[in-house]
């Protein structure tokens, strides 16, 4: 009998250190978001590099498959993950089906995938490419014109940005990866659910 | 306080330092640019390389005006062919602010092909120079240049660029330094005139079918050695590199290239390809000569339509034909011969003897089969005989023959190692130890295979074409059955002994069959010798034939030497053997500008030309270099060849040769002469025509002939005797 009690004393605090120190780690910090510590930038996100200080989006403009024009404003609210594709650049093909797989995994009033396609030619070229390539989560969206990709300073293909909530460049990256692996699942979650400031 | 840290001296030592540092370079520079202002952009540097625009003259001689963009690039990184493959786009260029010059064309130089992220490319790594002809309107005025270039560079990212380059040309000039490398870049250029010896067949879909083969047989006049095929067609289909078969004396190939739908891009029905056009450029060592033809209906020539069964059944039927055929006849029945002499013997001996022999043919097969498979995999193009692509096998093997044939007819025994005779064939039909021996059964087998190499009979071809187009396996399958077929007569005699100890008794019969087998040991030489003619030069041919004969002649002669003499003999053999393995090599070296040229070329010497003119003689000059293929093949097919050859020899006419294998101010200035950038430059000057008469590129030898007797204002080759 006293034995078994013992046990589950024992137990019962082996838990309670165990939540302790989970809280500890985990839990939210009152005081700043450095205190989550350090985003994982690791294995395929290794070369995600975080912006030292989160600057405003652009504010250029690119349209959809039917010509609306649509901005970064849209998507307030939303942590958003910007991607900037070509027909013409075999990396960013390699790479477009895990990113349209990242969108149907974590895409949704939290988080979302803009695939951003800047072929000169537009729609008569992206939007083959995107079916044959089952681009089936992601919307069609074009940049002919190379407004909004020349807006954030695209110069080496792919490039792909995360903006926050608030529209602010958190990082970006530049080379392929796959993005629906776990690498990049944990920090698009990092940031996901990172504290609002407000 | 700026002022101050300014006067300090030691900041004012820094800062004349860093002054005359600038100055010195901006003077270093400034004499750099002086010295190719006019015939080179300024290099652009983008990150992954630097570009630059370059001109083949210093200012604008002509009409016609030749420029490059010259990139060079940092390792990996890629930039794209006119067709780039499944991702990737081509250098474009936009001439917009460019004065007095038009018509400018990029060409495309024959590109590699490189897999990016899995995808097929077509481009250009490390070095290129795409050459860009153009017109100038008024050659006085010179040229402005205003090249906007875009293009794509790609490695583990892809860069896109747009630079401005500039250059200005003024009127008149001559060749600049970037001549010939433009030169070199263009002779990359696959041509769409029926040059270099290189033409295409035809062009046609496998059963009609839109996801089977493109098969296309390509014909060149010099055997083929590294053939490759690029093919330009709708861009929802994607072409794998060929499949690549070359017929035996290596002048005709078939190319199969293996067609997909492209990995992206189409939606809906793709176009069929039947009756479509395609752009084919077929590619051979430095030559490539490219041709857009409408696709017809065809049947794979690789039989595949044939099933395996009757594969296997042609193939054993050549291997069968094969023993008759002039190369191996004479091998296998001195070995038939060899049983004879011994009056049949024990027919257990008999059995055992020929089936070594066919144990030998058949090893000998499947490491036949072997090598292929091995080659095959490292990407070679392969064929049947394709050791006889290389020179010293064929003189071995014109050697080995020649030895056989005068041992045949009895001018020796052959008294090689103990060990040699051991594995070959017993030729005197003396006694050898012991004639059935299985040692040398087996060998002798192995060395009648290895001699029915470059023989082709009936059915052979067919089979073999069929064994390479396919799997490992198959082709052990079908050189085994090549083995069997070859071996079955002495299968059968092995079955039956009495077959052979049943022959006639030795006697004068077997003289008679022998020089019979000799004279047509002598015929394969002959042959053999043809092959070397076409591979490396007629002359290497004459010159390894007239060492045959001579140590025939010695074999021959020997008997007759006094005893001191005749130990001589051996030694000259093998020396002549040297002087032939030596004469292929010589003549590869020198390459057709060497000492063993056909015609007696002199150096270039334009200062003599008049001179002789005058003399009454009439020069033809031919500028060549090593990088230029169409000038070899000018030489092989018209210069060296026939009436042409024999005129250049003759005392009436002076040739010259120009080497521009390296840049060479004179020859440049000798071409800018007669306003060409590029070579093959051929004329012909004559009492009728002291400034001398331009050929085409390509030499025809109906041409060549004209143009001697419009220059010269006579029937030169009726003046120097006719034939």
């Amino acid at each position: 009998m006293n034995k078994k009690t013992g046990g589950i004393v024992a137990g019962a605090a082996a838990v309670v250190a165990v939540v302790a120190v989970v809280f500890v780690v985990l839990g939210p910090d009152d005081d700043s978001v450095a205190g989550r510590g350090d985003p994982p930038t690791v294995g395929q996100m290794q070369n995600f590099l975080i912006a030292g200080t989160r600057l405003p989006g652009p504010t250029q403009t690119w349209s959809d498959g039917d010509g609306k024009t649509i901005t970064l404003a849209d998507f307030r609210g939303k942590v958003v993950l910007v991607n900037f594709w070509a027909s013409w650049c075999a990396p960013c093909l390699r790479e477009l089906p895990s990113i349209n797989t990242l969108q149907e995994d974590l895409g949704g009033d939290q988080f979302e995938v803009v695939a951003i396609n800047i072929d000169q030619q537009g729609k008569r070229v992206a939007e083959p490419f995107a079916q044959r390539l089952k681009l089936d989560a992601l919307e069609l969206y074009l940049d002919p014109r190379g407004r909004i990709s020349r807006g954030v300073g695209v110069q080496v293909m792919p490039t792909t940005i995360l903006y926050d909530r608030d529209g602010l460049e958190i990082g970006r990256m530049e080379g392929p990866a796959e993005w629906d692996q776990v690498d990049s699942k944990n920090l698009m979650r990092f940031y996901i659910d990172e504290p609002s400031p407000s | 306080m700026s002022a101050i840290s300014i006067l300090n001296p030691r900041r004012l030592a820094g800062l004349l330092a860093v002054l005359f540092a600038a100055a010195f370079l901006s003077t270093a520079a400034s004499a750099q640019q002086a010295a190719s202002a006019q015939a080179a952009s300024n290099w652009v540097d983008y990150g992954q390389g630097r570009v630059r625009l370059v001109s083949a003259t210093t200012g604008t001689t002509g009409d016609a005006l030749l420029l490059g963009l010259q990139y060079d690039m940092a390792p990996g990184w890629e930039i794209y062919w006119r067709t780039p493959g499944e991702a990737g786009f081509p250098t474009t260029i936009d001439w917009t602010g460019s004065r007095n010059i038009s018509d400018q064309v990029i060409q495309w130089p024959v590109p590699g092909r490189f897999k990016i992220f899995g995808l097929d490319t077509f481009g250009y790594k490390n070095k290129v120079v795409l050459p860009i002809p153009a017109r100038v309107a008024r050659p006085a005025e010179g040229a402005q240049i205003r090249a906007q270039i875009n293009f794509l560079t790609c490695q583990e990212t892809c860069v896109p660029h747009d630079i401005s380059l500039e250059m200005n040309l003024p009127g008149g000039g001559g060749h600049s330094e970037y001549a010939s490398l433009i030169d070199r870049y263009e002779a990359l250029v696959p041509t769409r005139e029926a040059g270099f010896g290189l033409s295409i067949e035809r062009s046609e879909l496998v059963d009609g079918s839109d996801s089977g083969l493109l098969q296309v047989v390509a014909l060149s006049r010099i055997p083929f050695t590294n053939l490759d095929l690029f093919v330009e067609g709708p861009e929802e289909y994607q072409f794998a590199p060929p499949d690549v078969r070359i017929s035996a004396d290596g002048l005709r190939a078939v190319l199969q290239v293996p067609i997909a739908l492209s990995s992206f891009g189409a939606i809906g029905t793709p176009p069929t390809l039947l009756g479509n056009e395609l752009t084919l450029t077929v590619v051979d060592g430095g030559r490539a000569f490219e041709q857009t033809l409408r696709t017809s209906l065809g049947q794979s020539e690789a039989t595949s339509f044939l099933p395996f069964f009757t594969i296997i059944l042609l193939a054993f039927l050549g291997g069968l034909i094969l023993n008759v055929m002039p190369c191996v006849l004479p091998v296998l029945s001195i070995k038939l011969l060899g049983v004879v002499s011994h009056g049949g013997g024990d027919a257990g001996a008999v059995r055992r003897s020929f089936l070594a022999t066919s144990a030998g043919i058949l090893f000998a097969f499947l490491a036949l089969g072997t090598f292929l498979v091995i080659l095959r995999s490292a990407g070679a193009s392969v064929g049947w005989g394709i050791q006889f692509q290389q020179p010293l096998f064929v003189v071995t093997m014109i050697l080995v023959i020649t030895l056989f044939a005068a041992n045949m007819w009895g001018m020796f025994e052959i008294a090689l190692p103990q060990w040699v005779s051991n594995l070959t064939v017993r030729g005197d039909g003396g006694a050898p130890r012991n004639p059935h021996s299985v040692g040398s059964s087996f060998g002798s087998g192995v060395f009648a295979t290895i001699l029915a190499t470059p023989c082709s009979a009936p059915f052979l071809g067919t089979a073999i074409g069929f064994a390479l187009s396919r799997g490992t396996v198959d082709i052990y399958v079908i050189f085994a059955a090549l083995g069997v077929g070859m071996s079955f007569p002495f299968l059968i005699v092995s079955a039956l002994p009495k077959l052979a100890t049943k022959l006639p008794k030795p006697g004068r019969w077997m003289d008679t069959v022998k020089k019979v087998m000799g004279v047509l040991l002598a015929l394969t030489a002959v042959w053999l010798l043809s092959v070397l003619a076409v591979q490396v030069s007629f002359l290497s041919a004459y010159v390894v034939a007239g060492l045959m004969t001579a140590t025939v002649v010695v074999l021959w002669g020997r008997r007759y030497l006094s005893q001191a003499l005749r130990h001589v003999a051996p030694a000259s053999i093998v020396a002549l053997a040297g002087l032939a393995y030596l004469t292929p090599q010589f003549a590869d070296a020198r390459g057709e500008s060497g000492g063993m040229e056909v015609i007696a070329w002199q150096p270039f010497d334009e200062a003599a030309i008049p001179l002789l003119v005058a003399e009454g003689k009439t020069v033809f000059v031919n500028v060549t270099a090593e990088w230029c293929i169409t000038c070899q093949v000018n030489k092989r097919l018209v210069l060296n060849r026939g009436e042409v050859a024999l005129l250049l020899n003759s005392g009436n006419v002076v040739a010259m040769e120009a080497d521009w294998t390296k840049p060479d101010e004179t020859i440049a200035a000798y071409l800018a002469s007669f306003r060409r950038f590029g070579i093959p430059f051929n004329a012909i000057y004559g009492p009728v025509a002291p400034n001398g008469l331009m050929l085409p590129e390509l030499l025809k030898t109906n041409v060549v002939m004209e143009t001697f007797t419009r220059a010269s204002g006579q029937d030169l080759l009726a003046a120097a005797g006719g034939y």
